[in-house]
Parts: C-alpha cells; sequence; structure tokens
C-alpha cells in the first residue's frame, strides 16, 4: 500500500516542485514543508461514507445524517492531527564517522518536539532502502536516531534527501515532509581483501632505511597530545614527574621500524582504486602493529607518525585521492 | 508461543486491564482489540435478526476469536468460500432475496463474520471497521431512540480507538489514553457534522425504489381487523403519536383519533367496504352553532399507512408543509403518500360535528351488508326486537343496555371463538375486547336494519405534565362503531364504554393490572406511580429528540434557510454555505489545536517565561544550555536590580527543579511572581 502510493507522489514531486535543495542547519517543519494526502485506505473511507450518504438520504434515516456526518467530521479533523503530527517538528543533523565504502554509515539525526503533543508513529526513511526507522517523540523531547546509509564509493557521499512520513492517528491521511540536510559522510576506500602483507621498512628506500627494525630506542619524551596512543605513555617518566602531566614516548624507529606507504612501489598491473584499497588495508594495518607510518602518493605526501589522527589523516587522503 | 494457549486467559486480562504490553505480537493484540468494537457495533442487531443468523455470527466470532488466543492459522479459501456459500444460502431460505433491507442486514452480519476469518492485512482491518460503521448505519432502521444513538457512539470511539491501535509504531499508548483520544477526535468532529447535519439539502423521498421491506417493522393499526389484532397492540408500549393542544385539550374520554374505518365483515375479518351500490357522498360536517373549535398539532410516528388518526371529529384538513391530504368518504384523513418518517401536522376538530347527514338510501345500503349464513341467533335476536321496537335510537339503547346488564366482561384474554364468533360471544363467551364488542354490535345493528361500520383508531391520551402535551400509544388503540340515525347522521357508539367505563375514562392504563401477568409480584401502587413518572419524564426527553433531531427534514430545513437568509433552491448558495461553515469549523479547531502549546508543568511555564522575556531583548537561550549558563552569559547584558533578579529566578528555578523535596506551592508561585516582577 505504502510503496504504491508513495510511487506516483514520487512521480509527480518533481512537478509540485517538492524536491528543493540541501538544507543547512537545523530545520523547523512549518506549514509550506508539510504535505498531506489520503492515504489508499483513506479513499476506501470516502467511498464507505459515500455509500453510507446514499443509503441514508435513500432511507431518510435522521440518525444516519448525524452518524455520516460525524464520520466526516472525524476523517476531516484526522487530516489536521496528522498534519500537526509532523508541523513544527525541528530536524538537526548530527554527527557521522567516516566509514569504509560497503560499510553502513550512521547518520546521527536529532528530532525536537518542542511545544508539540506527543508525536506518534512517524516513519523516517531513505527513498530505496529498506526499512525505514520507526520514531515516536514525547512532548517537549528530544530524539537521537540514527539512520544507516549504506556506502559504495569512496570520497564525500552527500546525506541523502529522507522522508519523514506519518499516517497517524487513523491512518487516512499521510503527511510527509522532505528534509535534505547539508551534511556529507566521508567514505574511505575498502581495505583490501584478503590483506596483503605490509611492505618492509627496509624496502621503502628513504632516509630512515638504515635503522635497524625493532630497536624499541626512544628518542625523546614529550607531552601527551590528542591522538596520542595509550600504548605510548612513559609511565616511567610520569612517576618520576610526579604524574602531573600524561607523557608520551617518542620513538625513533617505531614499534615495527618506520614505514613509508609508497604509491609508486606498488605493482603496475594494479589500477587506481586497487592502488588506494591496498594502501588503506596497509594503514588500517600498519595502526593496529603500532607502527610509524607515512603515506606518499602522486599527488600528496603525509610525514611517518602513528595514531588515530594520523590513521584518519592518511585514510582521508586516500580517500579523496583524485581518481 | 508455544505455551500462548494455557495463558490465554492471563493474557487477555493483562490485554483488558490496559496495559497491552508483553509478550503478544502486535497485530494480535491489534486484531484482539477490533474484536472488542466489532461485538459492539454487531450487539445492537441481535434483537431483530433471526436466530440463526445471531448464532452464526457468534459462532464466526467464538471461533475467530478462539485462533486469536491459540495462535492456529486462519481456515483456508476452501472452507471460508463454502461458510459465505451456506451464509448466503440461510439468508434467501429466510427472505427468499439476498437484496432488501432485512436480508441485507442479514447477510452484511454474516459476511462481517467472515471477514473476521480472512484478516490478516491491514488493509482487511480497515474493511472490517468500515464494514461496522456501515452496520451502525443499518442499525437506524430499527431504532433511532436515544438509547440507540448512545450504543452507536460507544461503538465509534471503540472503532475510531481500534484504528488508532494500528497506527502505532514503536511507541503503544495505554488503552485508556487510546479511548481519550478518539474521543477527542470524535468531539471535535461534532461541531463539523452539526454544520452538516443542519446544512446537508434533504432529499424528500427515496433515490430509488425501496424494497417492500422497508418499514415493514412498523407497529400499528392496519386495514382489517379481526379478533386478536388490536388486543396484540394493547400490550404494545409504543407511541403511535403525540399531540400538542393550542386550545385547551378535551378530556381523555372524549378523544377518539379517528382511523380505518371498516364495512364489509365475511364472519370473521372486518375489511373496509366496496360501495356496491350507489356513490358515497361526498363528505362534509355539519357545525352546530356556537361549538368551541379544538386546535392541535400532532407527531405522528412512521407506520407506513396513509391515516393520519385526526381527533374526530375533523372540520378542516389537516395541514403541514409539501404534505397533500385527502379525505375519504368515511371522513379518514389521508396522507398523499404511506407515512414512513415521522409527521408534524396541525389540526383542528370539534366533538359536537355531524357527519353522514347527505348519505342517500343507496349509499346507505352499503354499510348493511352482513355475510350470509352467519351468526343466526343474533339474526333471531334482531327480529324479536324489531318487531317490538321501530325507534332506531331506541333500539341502539337497548343494545348497549345488553352489554351492560347481561355479564358482559372486558378483557384482554378472551376465549378463542370458532365459527360465527359473533353468536358465540354474544350468546356464551360474553367476554371479550373492543374489537369484540364493537364488531358483535355492529352486526347486531345491521340485523336490526341500522346502518352501521367498525371506526378503528386510538382512543385516549396520556397527558406529560412535564412538557405538557399527550402521549397517544399503541396501547390505546381502540375499535367503536358508528350507527347512522336519521337527522343526526353517524353517531359514535363505544359498546366498550358500556362494559368497561374505565377503559373510555381512564384510558388503557386502567387495564395495566390485566396486562401483565395475573399475580406474578405486580408492582404496588406507589412503585406503579414511581414508574409511570419515570416514564414520562423519559418521554419528554424522547419528545425533544424527535423533535430537535429526528423530524429535521426538508420543511425544517427550508424554514430555516429562509430564516437565514439563504435561498434553498439555489444549490451555489448552499453549497457556499456548507464550505463556508466547514472552514470555519476546520479552522477554529485548527487554530486551537495546532497552536505550538507551551509546557504544562508551572515550573517550566515560568522558566519560558523568563526565557521570553530575556528572547524579547534579544538574549534567547540557546538549546544547549542550562539556565545557570545562560544566566552566566545574559548577567552583563542587565542592569544590576534585573540581573540579581534574574540570579534569585535562576537560584529559585534550579533548586525546584533538581531539588524536589523543596518543592512546595508556595516555592512555585514565589517563583511566578518573581517572572512576573522581572521586566528587562
Amino acid at each position: 500500500m505504502q510503496a504504491g502510493t508513495l510511487g506516483w507522489i514520487e512521480r509527480i514531486a518533481p512537478l509540485l516542485r517538492l524536491a528543493r535543495g540541501p538544507h543547512v542547519g537545523d530545520l523547523r517543519l512549518d506549514r509550506r514543508r508539510v504535505y498531506i494526502l489520503p492515504t489508499r485506505a483513506g479513499l476506501l473511507f470516502a467511498v464507505a461514507l459515500f455509500t453510507m450518504l446514499l443509503t441514508t438520504i435513500n432511507y431518510g434515516l435522521a440518525l444516519g445524517y448525524a452518524l455520516t456526518f460525524l464520520l466526516v467530521g472525524v476523517a476531516l479533523v484526522s487530516m489536521l492531527h496528522t498534519w500537526r503530527n509532523l508541523l513544527g517538528l525541528t530536524l538537526r543533523p548530527g554527527r557521522c564517522e567516516p566509514v569504509h565504502a560497503g560499510e553502513l554509515a550512521e547518520l546521527g539525526l536529532l528530532l525536537q518536539n518542542a511545544g508539540g503533543p506527543e508525536r506518534f508513529a512517524i516513519e523516517l526513511s531513505v527513498p530505496d532502502t529498506a526499512q525505514p526507522t520507526r520514531i515516536d517523540v514525547s512532548a517537549g523531547m528530544e530524539l537521537l536516531v540514527a539512520v544507516a546509509l549504506p556506502t559504495t564509493k569512496r570520497g564525500w557521499q552527500p546525506a541523502p534527501r529522507m522522508r519523514l512520513v506519518t499516517t497517524w492517528p487513523l491512518g487516512l491521511w499521510r503527511a510527509w515532509a522532505w528534509w535534505h540536510p547539508q551534511v556529507r559522510v566521508l567514505v574511505l576506500p575498502r581495505p583490501e581483501t584478503p590483506a596483503v602483507q605490509l611492505p618492509d621498512s627496509d624496502t621503502s628506500g628513504n632516509e630512515y632505511s638504515g635503522r635497524g627494525r625493532g630497536e624499541e630506542d626512544f628518542s625523546s619524551i614529550r607531552p601527551f597530545r590528542s591522538g596520542d596512543s595509550p600504548r605510548r605513555l612513559a609511565w616511567k617518566a610520569m612517576a618520576r614527574t610526579g604524574g602531573e602531566a600524561l607523557l608520551i614516548r617518542e620513538f625513533e624507529g617505531g614499534g615495527g621500524g618506520q614505514l613509508w606507504l609508497d604509491w609508486s612501489t606498488l605493482p603496475s598491473g594494479l589500477d587506481t582504486e586497487a592502488r588506494l584499497s591496498r594502501l588503506a588495508r596497509w594503514v588500517v594495518d600498519a595502526e593496529a602493529a603500532g607502527m610509524q607510518y607515512g603515506l606518499r602518493l602522486p599527488s600528496a605526501q603525509l610525514e611517518p607518525d602513528c595514531g588515530p589522527v594520523h590513521r584518519a589523516a592518511c585514510l582521508e587522503t586516500l580517500a579523496l585521492a583524485p581518481g | 508461543m508455544q505455551n500462548a494457549r494455557g495463558q490465554g486467559l492471563a493474557f487477555s486480562m493483562r490485554v483488558l486491564g490496559g496495559r497491552l504490553g508483553g509478550e503478544w505480537e502486535r497485530d494480535r493484540r491489534d486484531t484482539l482489540f477490533l474484536m472488542g468494537a466489532t461485538a459492539l457495533a454487531a450487539l445492537p442487531h441481535l434483537p431483530h435478526l433471526p436466530l440463526w443468523c445471531s448464532a452464526g455470527f457468534f459462532v464466526l466470532f467464538m471461533w475467530r476469536l478462539g485462533l486469536i488466543f491459540s495462535g492456529h492459522r486462519l481456515p483456508g479459501g476452501a472452507v471460508r468460500l463454502a461458510a459465505a456459500a451456506a451464509c448466503t444460502a440461510g439468508v434467501v431460505a429466510q427472505y427468499d432475496t439476498v437484496f432488501g433491507r432485512d436480508a441485507g442486514v442479514a447477510l452484511l452480519i454474516l459476511f462481517l463474520g467472515l471477514k473476521l476469518m480472512e484478516m490478516r492485512a491491514r488493509r482487511d482491518l480497515f474493511v472490517v471497521i468500515f464494514l461496522c460503521f456501515f452496520l451502525l448505519l443499518t442499525g437506524f432502521f430499527y431504532s433511532q431512540s436515544l438509547v440507540a444513538a448512545a450504543l452507536t457512539v460507544a461503538a465509534v470511539v471503540t472503532l475510531l480507538a481500534s484504528m488508532l491501535t494500528m497506527q502505532f509504531g514503536q511507541r503503544e499508548a495505554a488503552v485508556g489514553r487510546r479511548f481519550r483520544l478518539a474521543g477527542i477526535l470524535l468531539l471535535q468532529a461534532l461541531p463539523i457534522a452539526a454544520a452538516l447535519f443542519v446544512l446537508f439539502p434533504r432529499i424528500s423521498g427515496p433515490l430509488w425504489g425501496m424494497p417492500d421491506d422497508a418499514h415493514s417493522a412498523r407497529t400499528g393499526l392496519s386495514d382489517t381487523m379481526s379478533p386478536g389484532q388490536i388486543s396484540n397492540l394493547a400490550r404494545n408500549d409504543e407511541v403511535a403519536f403525540r399531540v400538542d393542544f393550542q386550545s385547551a385539550a378535551p378530556a381523555p374520554s372524549a378523544m377518539y383519533w379517528r382511523g380505518p374505518v371498516l364495512g364489509h365483515f365475511d364472519g370473521r375479518t372486518w375489511r373496509p367496504v366496496r360501495y356496491e351500490v350507489g356513490q358515497p357522498p361526498q363528505p362534509s360536517a355539519a357545525l352546530p352553532e356556537g361549538g368551541n373549535v379544538l386546535r392541535y398539532r400532532s407527531t405522528l410516528e412512521p407506520h407506513a399507512r396513509r391515516w393520519l388518526f385526526a381527533l374526530d371529529v375533523p372540520v378542516e384538513l389537516p395541514r403541514a408543509p409539501g404534505l397533500a391530504v385527502s379525505v375519504s368518504p368515511e371522513f379518514d384523513m389521508l396522507a398523499a403518500d404511506a407515512v414512513n418518517a415521522r409527521l408534524r401536522f396541525a389540526g383542528t376538530a370539534r366533538l359536537d360535528a355531524l357527519i353522514g347527514l347527505n348519505e342517500t338510501r343507496l349509499s346507505l345500503q352499503n354499510w348493511l351488508q352482513l355475510p350470509p349464513g352467519h351468526n343466526r341467533r343474533t339474526l333471531e335476536l334482531a327480529a324479536r326486537w324489531r318487531a317490538e321496537e321501530q325507534d332506531d335510537g331506541a333500539l341502539v339503547g337497548r343494545a348497549l343496555a345488553m352489554f351492560r346488564n347481561d355479564a358482559f366482561r372486558y378483557t384482554l384474554n378472551p376465549p378463542l371463538l370458532e365459527d360465527d364468533p359473533v353468536d358465540r360471544f354474544l350468546f356464551e363467551t360474553r367476554a371479550g375486547f373492543c374489537e369484540h364488542f364493537s364488531s358483535a354490535f355492529v352486526v347486531l345493528m345491521r340485523a336490526l336494519d341500522i346502518p352501521a361500520r367498525v371506526v378503528t383508531g386510538y382512543q385516549g391520551a396520556e397527558r406529560n405534565p412535564s412538557e405538557d402535551y399527550w402521549i397517544v400509544r399503541q396501547a390505546d388503540a381502540h375499535a367503536w362503531a358508528e350507527v347512522w340515525l336519521k337527522d343526526r347522521g353517524w353517531v359514535r357508539i363505544d359498546p366498550t364504554g358500556a362494559v368497561a367505563p374505565d377503559r373510555i375514562e381512564r384510558g388503557s392504563r386502567a387495564i395495566e393490572g390485566m396486562r401483565s401477568s395475573a399475580g406474578a409480584g405486580l408492582p404496588s401502587l406507589a412503585e406503579f406511580e414511581l414508574l409511570r413518572q419515570l416514564r414520562l419524564s423519559l418521554d419528554a426527553v424522547t419528545h425533544g429528540w424527535n423533535q430537535w433531531v429526528l423530524s429535521y427534514d426538508r420543511t425544517r430545513q427550508q424554514n430555516l434557510f429562509a430564516r437565514l437568509g439563504l435561498d434553498a433552491a439555489d444549490p451555489r448558495e448552499i453549497a457556499g454555505a456548507i464550505a463556508g461553515a466547514l472552514g470555519l469549523v476546520l479552522g477554529a479547531i485548527a487554530l486551537t489545536t495546532l497552536r505550538p502549546r507551551g509546557p504544562k508543568d508551572p515550573v517550566d511555564q515560568a522558566y519560558a517565561g523568563f526565557c521570553d522575556r530575556l528572547a524579547a531583548i534579544g538574549a534567547p537561550r540557546r538549546s544547549d544550555e542550562t539556565a545557570s549558563r545562560y544566566l552566566h552569559r545574559i548577567d552583563r547584558l542587565l542592569d544590576p536590580q534585573d540581573a540579581a533578579l534574574a540570579r534569585d529566578i535562576v537560584a529559585s528555578y534550579n533548586r525546584l527543579r533538581y531539588d524536589p523535596d523543596t518543592s512546595t506551592p508556595e516555592r512555585v508561585r514565589d517563583l511566578r511572581r518573581l517572572v512576573q516582577d522581572f521586566k528587562p
């Protein structure tokens, strides 16, 4: 029923200019954004009411008129209620963590129901995806929902146009509103599977190559910066200084040696996406191994480092590398 | 699911207890709710349906209920098809048709039962609900009383609540809340319904040819009279019509409401006269000078016949807007069409008017017919009397004296009379009801060669003191006689009055005792009076309901339109009025319900007022700001006095919000006052 009715709505929507460009910031659903049409059940109800009216007229039933018109009244009033169920709802886009292509991105959305009644049975859906999210927002409350977005291609993926639909309270009317928030998801390259072994740090052929692997001798101690791995906390040094500040051991050679992940050293048979995919796998693996790694692409170069921030920067560089 | 059967009762208790949570899947709970609504919608029909029909619905209903509790699958298509065929066959066997009113209702209720059997998708639930709405409408074929209306409203609320129930997403409201929401919808729909009820153009007459049984469920007098017919009505408390007198009301004993006049007797049944000889005279009434004209308005319940039951003797044609009335040669007031809707007309009457002065010898022959070869003993008696007495008037008196003196008995349960009922009544059983008396009297008069006829109608009325109108019930149905005397025309003679003067003096209530089964715990007189009072008060409400709701028809609508300055003949004007009224009502509802509502809690309200005041000077609260942080931000924007007040407000608000122990009504009031004083 749903698919059918929305199907033709979808078709005429562009004609009615129902589609608008992406919306920046909070969106309060006002009168011009909430559309309403009868559902199939609503049309059936109209037919039933018409039959009731004909019967009433034919048999001259005074109470028949009363009942029929009461139900007409209920149908009309329920239109207001259906409309109101979306009207005045404030939508705020939230954060969206980067994901690898093929994974589901979780777009956080905040729905605020300030100064409205309790709103029941709203469905938030992304056209052409599977399950809608069912939402109920109590009066004066806020609700955080996560919409799962399928991803396929690396790069910036804009948030899709979403639809809030409700048939509350009687299912005779369907009110809907479109929301196209101006947010985007960073989709990282899919890490290559099965994993290819990390390149030797020696083979990377850079100025650090003379250093022995696994030497573990750290060169200095510096204060903790956000993004540093807790595994590299300098516990002894901190104990000596009284433990007031977090200190980090800085390695010359890194946990597993210093590693350059270099575009140019990859086999020439690989195309761009495959290269990026392999580099992404190496970044993930190198970080997991606690190594210091740098990234070298034709378009960019990141100096060797480690930690979540570095990892994120590397993956972002890969994601946005020109194809 | 496995132990669902064993725990069925526990589940149902929980469901009925209002929590509707629990282990059942949604659609099972929704279906159970809908089943309750269906039962409410079907209930008013059970009394008038054939027993097998009610039983059939009951079986289907219980079957489906069992399936809900057991969780078994619905029956297959073959079973349902067979059941549908059986239902249709049953209806055809009962009514000979599937069309028409009664057959249609029977079929509707059975198919509703069958639809319950294939209720799986959401669409099926909607179909069941809409069928229920239609079923409720058909209930008005049989009764449009206040009780019927109240039952219907209860069923509609439940049906709306079950529609709500189907719509819930993740969260489901408690059962009580569903009913409240449905009630709100209904209340908001009320003004729309009222506007449409008043403005929607009424059409007189049916849209298409109505089946014959459209008005079959009416009770009332018919155009024949055979023993037992009227005594059946005597047990019927239904109202026949109600009368307001504009002039002083006559005594109830003088109220004869004239109905069918019967003249052809076949030995058992009286029928309308056939006028085999001569022309019937033009109906005319002679009015003695100086008499009182009685004016009244009568509200006649539909009885599917043409008689208007005017007060005897009518001197003008009854008047009602749009009503065509004719008068028969027997002085019956007849509407042009059968009275199938409640009818209100104005009538005039004179108790002393004379009718039938223009009858001729030939036309009077029609009123002397007797079935040949019947009632020999009566004929012999008549011959004997005629030999002794020549004056017709004296013979009438003699017959009445016989009824009065010869141990005749008035009873609602007369012995059964076989052949020659008049003979057996006059000479053997001597116990009967008004129809026996009038019938025997007319036969005797005709045997005496005096033109005579049976008049049926109603006699007497009960006054409702609370609203000052008179009620005539079916129980007041009566039969009397008219004899034609020279220079006096048709003279009413009521032989029943000779036997049971109480029946005439005090009306049908005088025989109340007779009507209840003898001796079986009769209520005391005081209780009786109390019951009577109660019944009269209820009837006053019903009268108002009839007047203002049920009788709102084309005429009344046109009167109202005229008063509103609307041209009823102009469809555009009416459509405009309807659209305008609907727009107005919907607008009003939208204004009151769509406006964003502020918080209900007084503390939140006060705080919202505080924020509003600050927003007005350009410092609105950000949604992520706590009260303290907000205060911190705006503190320097305010002059010292206001800032101090703002600090007090925020401190008070925080205390009330986060330290519930200190929350007393006084403190809340203090906060409200502080906010009122705060005018940055």
